[in-house]
């Protein structure tokens, strides 16, 4: 019988194409500490989640979490950078580490986005750091529409999974 | 255990379809299609007596402002509003909230969208645009179209927008693009660099709507692209090939060497 139940479970389940049902649609519905960002509610606010050092919980509550009005990742495939940026669409991972960074806005060069176990050289914390949006060197801070907006304990949070060798955790 | 015997097993199989059958044909109920006043600045407003869904937790709407060609799936989750543009870029069917699960569904094909448009289940596989929705003095909810997403840094003032080509280093080169909205632009906007120099024909703006079913047109490799259905345009948004059979709405430009300045007027 609990076979039984199981197959009818499952068989329905399929029917619903898989998906689960979301914790939220608006911000309203996570309460006064968190925020709705692609159906999941995340504590902290959009410029300061609450994050762990890895990179699935920097990817999914910080990176994938968008800005402006449609808050939605600008760095997709679909977004309004998608020229001026790289893609950090779905799990970017190797679209951050030891990658090369265009800086197409800025003078500097060799710059590479994450690079492991040195915080101070990845072109990302730079880029999150800059309070700027026409650095000479390193183009505009980002988030491009508040550069620089991104709270120090995010950024911490950050700097410390790059020190620990930015793994793909 | 050993009484589960093959004929159970055969018993226990057949209820699988049967299960699926009846999981299946859960209908997804479509919402309410209301027409509502046009939009005024690009804010929607709906009035709440017309529109009683928007009282109670779950309940939405379809609201098609006049005039407009597009409509907008506008729901209340109980805490907040949300809005998202209710054509699914799938094939154009209009989504419909679903309560309890916290998504807008396609009850054509299934496609699943978080109430911030993210696309959640295909066979849609971009998002669908959301918009900033609530509820003014008077109570009545308004939908935000023209928001600025925060590539431009200026608004629209006396029906235009302006912005140096310093703002956006890769506007510098012949072939760079720009997409974004400025906040009170009608539509999101595709700058693109046509040709060195300055004047109208060295800068081309044209809307990132796609004349076919609305998605968002992306740049590729010197030309216009969406993502839905192929269809293609150049960088001055004519038609050039899909299912789009027309060229995308184009701004009048101006461009004096440093400045660019994007008008919300038309052009042919």
């Amino acid at each position: 019988m609990p076979l039984r139940a199981c197959i009818l479970a499952l068989a329905a389940a399929g029917c619903f194409g898989g998906t689960a049902p979301a914790q939220c649609g608006v911000d309203g519905d996570c309460g006064g500490s968190a925020f709705c960002a692609q159906g999941t509610c995340i504590e902290g606010t959009r410029t300061c989640p609450t994050l762990q050092p890895t990179f699935s919980s920097i990817n999914s509550r910080f990176l994938q979490v968008g800005c402006g009005a449609r808050q939605l990742n600008c760095h997709a495939t679909d977004s309004v950078a998608v020229e001026s940026g790289p893609s950090f669409f779905g799990h970017p991972y190797t679209t951050l580490v030891n990658a090369p960074a265009a800086n197409r806005a800025g003078s500097a060069r060799g710059l590479i986005l994450v690079k492991p176990g040195d915080p101070a050289n990845s072109f990302l914390l730079t880029k999150l750091r800059l309070t700027s949006s026409t650095d000479p060197a390193f183009g505009p801070g980002q988030p491009a529409p508040a550069p620089g907006s991104t709270c120090a304990e995010t950024l911490a949070v950050i700097e410390q999974w790059i020190q620990r060798g930015a793994p793909d955790d | 255990m050993a009484d589960f015997t093959r004929r159970a097993m055969i018993r226990t199989a057949a209820l699988v379809p049967l299960a699926a059958k009846v999981g299946c044909a859960r209908r997804i109920d479509t919402n309410r299609e209301l027409a509502v006043p046009a939009a005024v600045d690009g804010d929607v407003t709906i009035a709440l007596a017309q529109a009683p869904e928007l009282s109670k937790a779950g309940g939405a709407i379809v609201a098609r402002p006049q005039g407009s060609f597009g409509a907008y799936m506008v729901a209340y989750t109980g805490s907040g509003y949300l809005a998202l543009r209710a054509e699914c870029p799938h094939e154009g069917c209009h989504v419909a909230w679903v309560p309890e699960d916290r998504q807008a569904e396609c009850p054509c094909h299934g496609s699943r969208f978080a109430g911030d448009g993210t696309v959640l289940n295909p066979p849609a596989v971009v998002n669908l645009t959301s918009f900033p929705a609530d509820a003014d003095a008077q109570g009545n909810v308004v939908v935000h179209l023209f928001a600025g997403d925060g590539t431009f840094q200026e608004k629209v003032q006396n029906g235009q927008v302006s912005f140096p080509v310093a703002e956006f280093p890769v506007l510098a080169n012949v072939g760079g693009v720009v997409l974004g909205r400025p906040s009170g632009f009608p539509s999101p906007l595709l700058v693109s660099r046509l040709a060195a120099g300055s004047g109208p024909d060295a800068i081309a703006a044209v809307s990132a709507i796609c004349s076919h079913l609305g998605c968002t047109v992306l740049p590729a490799s010197g030309m216009l692209r969406c993502p839905c259905h192929e269809s293609v345009f150049d960088l001055t948004g004519r038609f050039l090939q899909g299912p789009a059979g027309t060229g995308l709405v184009r701004y009048t430009v101006t461009f004096d060497g440093t400045t660019v300045t994007v008008s919300t007027t038309t052009r042919a």
